[in-house]
């Protein structure tokens, strides 16, 4: 699958596959944004999640060279405002970058990075995922 | 697959190509208006442009495109006057481009202020350097680097070779000039 899943705290979700999308029929701004308690976005095999209640935001960056129309997709991202009291638990491997509020391997997080965003990333020309802190979501 | 198409237009004409023209040797060649539209149904943001090897087919061209693009980068970054010159943009449609808001060689030294800029070595050679659009492209622009979905006017801005004095080497140079964003559908 391409496309993110917003899950919400009534078990329900919604689904924006990247047709959709481009045809219109999913929009991640028009959609829900209340209660949601995770993301996940998928790149084929690559798989990436944030599982835990908060305020998400997804994006994608864009690349198009001069006189062309058809923009080159590079970065897909999905971000968390970081909430007093939040711990992410870290689940990694080559294809998968998940982040839960429980587990094993934590993140270390300062007083200073509350009202930051917790941001996970995927370069797609390389394939190489990464998670970062950001000041603002993107 | 994307979410977004961009169009680039020259007196309200898509356009797949720039033909800036040619000169000689400290010649300023004729600036092109180009116009940016977006089909995305949300605002487009981070916009940015840097400049890259020529991707399209190079037949015709002078050297090679990993050459004209060092070539033009360091035009824009020589720190004598005749041997200055590169690549322009002129990103003030509000106010009509004004000729004194196009780079100089005086400018050699100054990153890009916000409304103008020559790409050089350090400045709009890479995304990490990349140079922000400016919120003067466009009265619909209120913030520099975003532009709104069906924004009215669509921005635009000029954009013009400068020919350095000294340069020995005559023939066709070609790059490519590529927009960066960020988009949420």
């Amino acid at each position: 699958m391409y496309g993110w899943v917003k899950w919400f705290a009534d078990g329900s979700k919604e689904v924006g596959t990247d047709t959709a999308v481009k045809m219109k029929q999913a929009t991640w701004q028009g959609g829900r944004l209340s209660e949601m308690v995770g993301v996940e976005l998928m790149h084929g095999e690559k798989h990436m999640g944030i599982f835990m209640p908060g305020i998400f935001w997804q994006s994608e960056d864009y690349e198009v060279a001069f006189m062309d129309s058809v923009p080159e997709l590079k970065v897909r991202r999905i971000q968390k405002k970081i909430e007093p009291g939040d711990k992410f638990f870290i689940r990694q491997s080559r294809n998968e970058l998940t982040l839960r509020s429980n587990g094993v391997a934590m993140m270390m997080l300062e007083e200073r990075d509350i009202g930051k965003w917790i941001t996970i990333e995927l370069d797609v020309p390389s394939g190489q995922l990464r998670c970062t802190i950001e000041e603002t979501m993107i | 697959m994307s979410a977004v198409t961009i169009t680039w237009k020259i007196s309200d004409t898509p356009v797949t190509s720039v033909d800036h023209g040619q000169g000689e040797n400290g010649d300023i060649l004729t600036a092109k208006e180009i116009e940016i539209s977006h089909g995305g149904t949300y605002q487009i943001t981070g916009c940015k442009f840097y400049l890259a090897e020529y991707s399209g087919d190079y037949s015709g061209g002078g050297a090679s495109p990993s050459a004209d693009l060092a070539e033009l980068l360091a035009w824009g970054a020589q720190v004598t006057a005749s041997a200055w010159g590169g690549f322009c943009i002129n990103m003030d449609a509000v106010n009509a481009f004004p000729a004194g808001d196009w780079p100089a060689y005086d400018d050699h030294l100054d990153s890009a202020n916000g409304e103008y800029a020559v790409f050089k070595t350090g400045q709009g050679e890479a995304i990490a350097n990349a140079i922000l659009l400016s919120s003067a492209m466009s009265t619909a622009m209120s913030v520099d680097g975003v532009i709104p979905a069906a924004a009215s006017p669509w921005p635009k801005f000029q954009a013009r070779v400068a020919i350095p004095t000294d340069e020995d080497t005559a023939g066709v140079r070609k790059f490519d000039q590529k927009l960066r964003f960020t988009y949420t559908s």
